[in-house]
């Protein structure tokens, strides 16, 4: 039977390490290799132009590649519901191949084309070569709840497998064997479009800082390696750059002669581990969350009551703050793509809880129009933990816009660089140019409020607000109670509040008073509610309030439903509920499963204990939770000494493990305690 | 056992559930949110009774925000008019949350001035975003929460941060509530005077907790406190806030501390600093009574010498920011003679991981709270980054990890 392969590129766009790619290759006659697009749409969207540029990038590299092989790639306009049908007749497809998406919105759409192609007795062909983990594996390990510390994080992931190993680049000779004619007209109809072709303006647009594609990947890898890890000359092929963590046997007679030191070595790597360990935290934690990148209606974003400020948020985005730090970091966004997650940590503190007030959501905009590396699921995660609205955080500290900015660049040449205007400016009042007497800002040739704006927030003043604000917010949430330092300062205040009736204060008790059955029924989610109160008719002559909006007055003085962590309106989301894609989508998976045999040294890198802070549990019984734990600990007593840096100390490393089931033991009645409540809210 | 005497009473079980008694159906209620009682209100004319039943509208929470400021949702129009008409004189527990617009903030006083015919005992003011009472004409903001302080002779607690209030509306908050008066919040109320907050002082003596900004603390205030008709203090809120770069603050006597404790021996001092490093010169050269510290600005090392020497009581401290040295002997200092200590929490700032170490070993497993961000942490000859997780932890007796942030 003739094999018609057919491999969609969406992300995933390389050649080295590429299972689906090579599953279309394999034993296939023909194929094709497509990138959908649609220019009318994307010229609508809110995607930057850095962003577009570094895409058709990676195509033209991508094409490049494949034109050595003698193929070509397809970029297909249109929309992929429109497209597929037309191709898989056109093209006599029998198998369609893709990477696994594991976001909520690429599994919704891809779970209606593996529909399209069933229809068209097409085969799908689903491999997971985005994160490192099978995300649902974690997720299933963690009681089948999405871990929501990274501690607990790492933990699972320590016990997990390691990530599968890398595949081979696509050779010629695979290519070869399935070589494809092209038509023609190939450039007329599947060329890489331009900027222009997209809508885009691209008169006086700087050159690119960030070339697109996997060659420059590739060659930033060995760079990278290079500059941190090689110490003499050492010639590599491609092939052993990209088993970075599987094998690293070309640095064995530096190790062995010690011209290489084993801690550069293993500490050098571990910073890039966890960098990926952070993104897959934050896929991790989205994948099953479709409301993931907003506050209403997602169950682990805190609600905050956010100023709306469009005036103060477009003078954030565009750098025009006053605060040199902040306006440098946006320019330099605007203009390259990319900022240090120092730089983001910034400038994400000073739009939502330091200074502004803004949501999260506006600045993860922003950042998906102008940052090349916004992932969905990164950048609503990464948005979410630094305006403290998930993942447990601290609220207390506020990064500065002068004091932060001047630790990390004591002479302000980043300022200079970003922001010319104050070039001339001493180190000294760089950071905080409205402070510089009138003659300083003479000579520097840039007068405050004339030549650079004046500081749109007095940050002592906004930052003491916010402060308190946040405090609001989390003295309410009591399964967050007494982890936020702040916010645990004792007061009469609950003495003051009006007494709970008899019932309910006897079922929380004094200290809890959010933990009644009757306020976590309370708390409302107050949008669907007035939604439905203004639709409805109102009969409030003859006493009949149709449709009251409520807040969640009903027992405390000081709560509020606005500002009540998740709401009470929305049902629990489930992997099944969430998407269509799932159930098709995972059979392909499953077989795709790492097949190194289970070991029992889990990880390279050496993995802390657990979290000391709770995660949001699933609805589970506390039996089955209980169960799961025992499974863990027997698990880890099995594959522990080889995973703990400590091996070699027994008696150490038996004390963390009695620390670490007292932890968990913590952690358990945490658990137990938050349970009632989350359930309650997810109802 | 009930619903069988039901039915043997009244027959057949459907025309029960109207039967349900008062008591009952209002315990049913206090569990429902107000939309669901307003939809069982529906049902039958007993169950609408038992909506208007005024154990139900004690408490009541007004959220004033306008759609072009705020992404929460108001309380609707007609809800507030309907309390106001049917159920203002059950209101006892009532708090506003405005927005930052103006227009929330004046909705909120406008209703304020129609609750002439209630006694509340809390009230609060709360801005969710910026202090947008502050934008009210002051005129209005005080003719509003006079009303509620004539018409509320027993008013317990009044949180009224951010807002216009001045002396003489204080004024008539004494003269009407000083009995029952326990708990007042007022941070940054720039209109209050020194001698309005102790006119206060002077004639509530039931006043348990108390929040104010340090321009208004004074020690003839902290001397009213500490009289002997005056109840003891639980807690006392100081925000030290500097308006403009270089002002001078005044001092207390470390005498009428020394009176504060002798009164009120447990109290809770908790003071918030958001100053500039060379402001605090008044500050920490005698021994206060402080037990909850936050520096929300930047703080010099010499500063923080000084809370080791001077604050024994202190049992919570957050230092958001500090320079670029090692803040080694501060802390072992502050874990010295500190000894009440038990929360800490460091943001900006420097420790070698060795004065970290020795600190945590000095306060020990009393340290509930140890937040302490990653970068925080300067690894030196004794300690890296990963031996220090485990010698902490040892110390502490539980698992431990500093604060980490996002490489995204």
């Amino acid at each position: 039977m003739v094999v018609n392969s057919m491999h969609w590129f969406r992300k995933g766009l390389r050649l080295h390490d590429n299972p689906a790619l090579q599953e279309a290759l394999n034993g296939a006659d023909t194929v094709r290799c497509v990138y959908i697009l649609d220019p009318w749409f994307a010229g609508a969207s809110d995607v930057g132009i850095n962003r577009w540029r570094f895409l058709l990038e990676a195509l033209e590299d991508l094409d490049n590649s494949l034109k050595k092989f003698h193929s070509r790639l397809f970029v297909v306009r249109g929309q992929p519901t429109d497209v597929f049908p037309r191709l898989f007749k056109e093209w006599k497809v029998t198998r369609l191949t893709f990477e696994y998406d594991p976001e909520p919105y690429g599994k919704d759409r891809d779970g209606a084309i593996i529909k399209v192609a069933q229809e068209f007795g097409v085969e799908t062909v689903v491999r997971n070569s985005h994160t490192l983990f099978n995300l649902d594996r974690i997720i299933e390990m963690n009681n089948n709840s999405a871990p929501l510390t990274f501690k607990r994080f790492q933990t699972i992931v320590s016990r997990l497998e390691l990530p599968r190993r890398p595949l081979p680049p696509v050779t010629y000779q695979q290519m070869d064997k399935c070589r494809t004619k092209m038509a023609d007209n190939h450039d007329q109809l599947y060329s890489i479009p331009s900027l222009e072709e997209l809508g885009f303006r691209t008169e006086g647009l700087l050159p690119a800082v960030w070339q697109g594609g996997e060659s420059e990947a590739l060659d930033r890898l060995n760079k990278h390696l290079d500059k941190k890890v090689w110490v003499a000359n050492f010639e590599h092929s491609r092939r052993n750059t990209c088993s970075l963590y599987a094998s690293p046997t070309g640095l064995s007679p530096y190790l062995r002669f010690g011209c290489l030191s084993c801690r550069v070595l293993y500490y050098n790597l571990r910073e890039l581990y966890m960098k990926l360990l952070w993104r897959e935290f934050f896929y991790t934690a989205a994948t099953n969350n479709p409301n993931f990148d907003r506050m209403e209606g997602n169950p682990i974003c805190v609600q905050i009551p956010w100023d709306q400020n469009p005036e103060a948020l477009a003078k954030w985005a565009e750098g025009r703050t006053g605060f040199p730090w902040i306006d440098a970091i946006m320019t330099q966004l605007r203009q390259e793509g990319w900022i240090h997650h120092l730089a983001r940590h910034a400038v994400a503190c000073f739009l939502t809880r330091g200074d502004l007030w803004i949501t999260w959501e506006s600045g993860m905009k922003v950042f998906e129009e102008l940052l090349l590396d916004a992932d969905w699921s990164v950048n609503a995660g990464s948005w979410m933990w630094l305006s403290c609205s998930a993942f447990f955080q601290q609220f207390f500290h506020c990064y500065c816009p002068v004091g932060f900015g001047r630790r990390t660049d004591p002479s302000g040449d980043y300022i200079r660089r970003y922001i010319p205007t104050l070039k001339d400016y001493p180190n000294r009042y760089i950071y905080e140019p409205w402070n510089a007497p009138e003659s300083v800002q003479k000579a520097a040739n840039c007068v405050v409020g004339v030549d650079y704006p004046k500081p749109m927030i007095n940050h002592a003043e906004g930052s003491r607000l916010n402060i308190e604000r946040m405090k609001q917010v989390y003295q309410q949430l009591s399964h967050y109670r007494g982890l936020s330092l702040l916010a645990s300062v004792p007061t009469i205040q609950e003495e003051a509040e009006p007494p709970m009736t008899d019932e309910s204060q006897s079922s929380s008790g004094p200290d809890s008073p959010l933990r009644g059955p009757a306020d976590t029924k309370a708390a409302p989610d107050s949008s669907t509610l007035c939604a439905s109160f203004t639709s409805a008719p109102s009969d409030l002559e003859d006493g009949h309030p149709s449709q009251t909006p409520c807040t969640s007055s009903g027992l405390h003085t000081w709560s509020s439903a606005a500002i009540t962590c998740t709401s009470a309106s929305h049902p629990p989301r489930t992997a099944a509920s969430l998407s269509p894609a799932t159930t098709p989508a995972q059979r392909p998976l499953s077989r795709s499963k790492p097949t190194s045999p289970p070991s029992p040294c889990p990880t390279l890198f050496p993995s802390p204990g657990p979290a000391t802070m709770p995660t949001q549990t699933c609805a589970l019984g506390p039996r089955r939770k209980g169960l799961a734990r025992k499974m863990r600990r027997s698990q880890r007593q099995r594959g522990r000494p080889s995973s703990t840096p400590f091996a070699t100390e027994g008696e150490r490393r038996t004390e963390e493990e009695r620390m670490e089931e007292d932890v968990e033991q913590d952690e358990e009645q945490m658990e137990e305690e938050t349970s009632g409540e989350t359930a309650g809210r997810q109802q | 056992g009930f619903y069988g005497e039901l039915r043997a009473e009244h027959g057949p079980p459907v025309s029960d559930w109207a039967r349900l008694p008062q008591e009952l159906l209002l315990h049913i209620f206090q569990y429902l949110p107000l939309l669901d009682r307003a939809y069982a209100s529906q049902v039958c004319r007993e169950w609408n009774q038992a909506f208007h039943m005024p154990e139900l509208w004690r408490c009541f929470e007004f959220e004033l925000n306008q759609p072009a400021s705020s992404y929460l949702k108001a309380t609707h129009p007609d809800l507030i008019k309907q309390i106001i008409k049917r159920h203002s004189n059950h209101l006892q527990y009532v708090s506003f949350k405005v927005d930052s617009s103006t227009e929330s903030a004046e909705a909120a006083c406008d209703i304020l001035s129609q609750l002439v015919n209630c006694s509340l005992k809390t009230l609060g003011l709360i801005s969710t975003a910026r202090p947008s009472f502050m934008e009210v004409p002051k005129s209005h903001f005080i003719s509003a929460l006079t009303v509620v302080f004539v018409n509320s002779k027993s008013l317990s607690s009044l949180k009224i941060d951010d807002t216009p209030v001045d002396d003489p509306s204080l004024k008539v908050l004494v003269a009407n509530n000083s009995d029952t008066l326990k708990l007042l919040k007022m941070s940054s109320c720039p209109h209050v005077s020194p001698a309005g907050i102790l006119c206060v002082a002077d004639q509530c003596h039931g006043l348990r907790e108390l929040a104010l900004n340090y321009h208004l603390l004074s020690d003839e205030l902290l001397l009213a406190l500490s009289s002997e008709k005056h109840v003891h203090l639980e807690h006392l809120r100081i925000d030290v806030v500097s308006e403009n770069p270089g002002q001078h603050f005044h001092t207390i006597k470390k005498s009428s501390w020394d009176a504060m404790v002798r009164h009120s021996p447990k109290f809770n001092l908790v003071m918030y600093f958001f100053l500039y490093e060379d402001e605090f010169g008044p500050f920490f050269n005698e021994e206060i009574p402080v037990t909850h510290l936050y520096f929300g600005r930047s703080v010099s090392k010499e500063v923080l010498g000084r809370v080791g020497l001077h604050c024994p009581r202190l049992v919570e401290l957050v230092v958001c920011a500090n320079g670029l040295r090692p803040l080694d002997e501060e802390l072992i200092r502050i874990a010295k003679h500190c000894t009440q200590l038990s929360a800490i929490g460091l943001g900006e700032c420097e420790v070698s991981c060795s004065a970290f170490v020795e600190f945590v070993k000095m306060c020990g497993r009393r340290l509930s709270q140890l937040s302490i961000m990653e970068e925080v942490l300067i690894p030196d000859h004794k300690y890296s980054l990963d031996e220090i997780h485990w010698e902490v932890s040892k110390h502490l007796g539980r698992v431990w990890f500093p604060d980490m942030m996002p490489t995204w």
